[in-house]
C-alpha cells in the first residue's frame, strides 16, 4: 500500500504519531480479519458476544524523528501477522520509504463488554471453530511477557531503546489532570483509542515540561523535540467523561534525547490505565 | 494432559506458589486477566486446538480446567 503524506497525516511538527498508529492498527485489525475470513463486525465469541481488539501494547521505533517527514513524501505499508493461540495476534507494521522508517510492533487481544453502555470488558476469544490464517507462534511473544511484567510491577530496570532506566524509585512529583474528547480521542465504541494515549500524553507531558521549566525557555516543546521511540502498556479503558491523570515519573535529558517515563490513571479509582515511555530527540 | 505438564506450563506463564493453588478460585490466583489469555494460548499450542468458551469460562478453579480439558 502506496500512501502520500499530506495535511491529515500530518501533525505541527511532523508526521502525526496519532494518525501513524491509527493507520498501523487499521492494517494489523484488517489483516487479523481476514486471516480468520470474517468481517470486523461480524467478529464474535462462542457466546455470540460482539469482539473488539484491545491493544496489550505497542513498541514504535522510528529510524528518524516524526518531525523528519514533509509534505508530499510517498511510503509504503509492509506488515508481518502472526498469532499466539486464539487469544493474541502480533504483528510488526512498518511505513518505509528509502530516507525512513516507522515500526510498530503491536500486540492485541480480545474483549467484550460486560454490559451495555459501560466500559468495563472482559478478555474473550473468536468463535472456536475459526481458524487463523496467519502464522502460528509456538511461544509467547516478548511483548507479551514484558506486558505481564509490566503489570505486575516486577520490572526493576526497564530496556527502552538501548537504555536502562530504574523504575519505582522518587518520580518527578508532576502530573495533569484532563478529560479526553468524545470527539477525537474515543472510537466508534465509545472506548478510549488506542491511538488518543500517546496523543493525550504528549498534550500533558508538554504542559508539565512548560508549568515546571523542565526545559530553557524558548521555541515550543513541540516544535524543538520530536519522538523517535515509543513504548505503551496498555491496561484499562476510561468511560466516556471520566477524566484521567499523566504523572511524569521520569524526564531524562541525555544530550540530545530526552526520554520520558508517563504513567495514566483514572483519576476516580487511581487505577492504572497505561504506562508511555518516550525518547524525543531536541531536532532544532 | 497430566497435572506435571500442566502446572508446567501455568510456572511458564506465571509461577504458582504450591499446587493447592489448582483449587483455588481462579480469582484468587495469583494470575491476572492477561496471565489467563496467555495460559489459555500457552495450552493451546499444547494441545493444538482452540479451548472452547464453555470449557474455559465453565472452570473455576485451574483444577476443573486441568480436568476438562481434551
Amino acid at each position: 500500500m502506496s500512501i502520500v503524506i499530506n495535511m491529515p497525516q500530518m501533525a505541527a511538527n511532523g508526521l502525526s504519531e496519532n494518525w501513524l498508529f491509527k493507520h498501523c492498527g487499521e492494517q494489523h485489525w484488517q489483516a487479523l480479519c481476514d486471516s480468520l475470513e470474517v468481517q470486523s463486525g461480524d467478529l464474535c465469541d462462542d457466546t455470540g458476544a460482539r469482539l473488539y481488539p484491545t491493544f496489550v501494547a505497542i513498541f514504535g521505533r522510528y529510524t528518524k524523528p516524526l518531525s523528519a517527514v514533509r509534505e508530499n513524501e510517498r511510503f509504503e505499508t509492509r506488515l508481518e501477522l502472526a498469532h499466539f493461540g486464539s487469544s493474541f495476534f502480533h504483528s510488526r507494521v512498518e511505513l518505509f520509504n528509502d530516507n525512513a522508517t516507522f515500526a510498530l510492533e503491536m500486540l492485541t487481544t480480545f474483549v467484550a463488554r460486560d454490559e451495555e453502555g459501560r466500559n468495563e470488558l472482559h478478555r474473550s476469544t473468536p468463535r472456536s471453530d475459526l481458524r487463523s490464517g496467519a502464522a502460528s507462534l509456538e511461544s509467547p511473544p516478548e511483548i507479551l511477557t514484558r506486558s505481564q511484567a509490566m503489570r505486575h510491577g516486577e520490572i526493576e530496570a526497564y530496556s527502552f531503546h538501548g537504555r536502562s532506566l530504574r523504575l519505582g524509585g522518587a518520580t518527578t512529583g508532576l502530573s495533569r489532570e484532563y478529560e479526553p474528547s468524545p470527539y477525537v480521542d474515543y472510537n466508534g465504541a465509545n472506548l478510549l483509542y488506542f491511538a488518543a494515549y500517546p496523543t493525550i500524553c504528549d498534550t500533558l507531558e508538554r504542559q508539565i515540561v512548560r508549568s515546571a521549566s523542565l526545559v530553557e525557555p524558548g521555541p515550543d516543546w513541540a516544535l524543538v523535540t520530536s519522538t523517535v521511540a515509543r513504548d505503551v502498556y496498555y491496561y484499562g479503558n476510561l468511560d466516556l467523561g471520566a477524566s484521567l491523570r499523566a504523572t511524569l515519573n521520569r524526564f531524562d535529558r541525555d544530550g540530545e534525547s530526552v526520554v520520558l517515563h508517563t504513567t495514566l490513571s483514572r483519576v476516580g479509582d487511581r487505577h492504572r490505565i497505561a504506562d508511555l515511555f518516550t525518547e524525543r530527540q531536541i531536532v532544532t | 494432559m497430566d497435572e506435571r505438564d500442566f502446572l508446567a506450563i501455568v510456572n511458564g506463564v506465571r509461577r504458582i506458589e504450591a499446587p493447592s493453588e489448582l483449587d483455588m478460585p481462579v480469582r484468587d490466583t495469583v494470575l491476572d486477566s492477561l496471565d489467563l489469555a496467555a495460559l489459555r494460548s500457552a495450552l493451546e499450542v499444547r494441545l493444538d486446538r482452540p479451548i472452547p468458551d464453555d470449557v474455559w469460562q465453565g472452570s473455576a478453579t485451574l483444577r476443573q480446567l486441568l480436568d476438562a480439558l481434551p
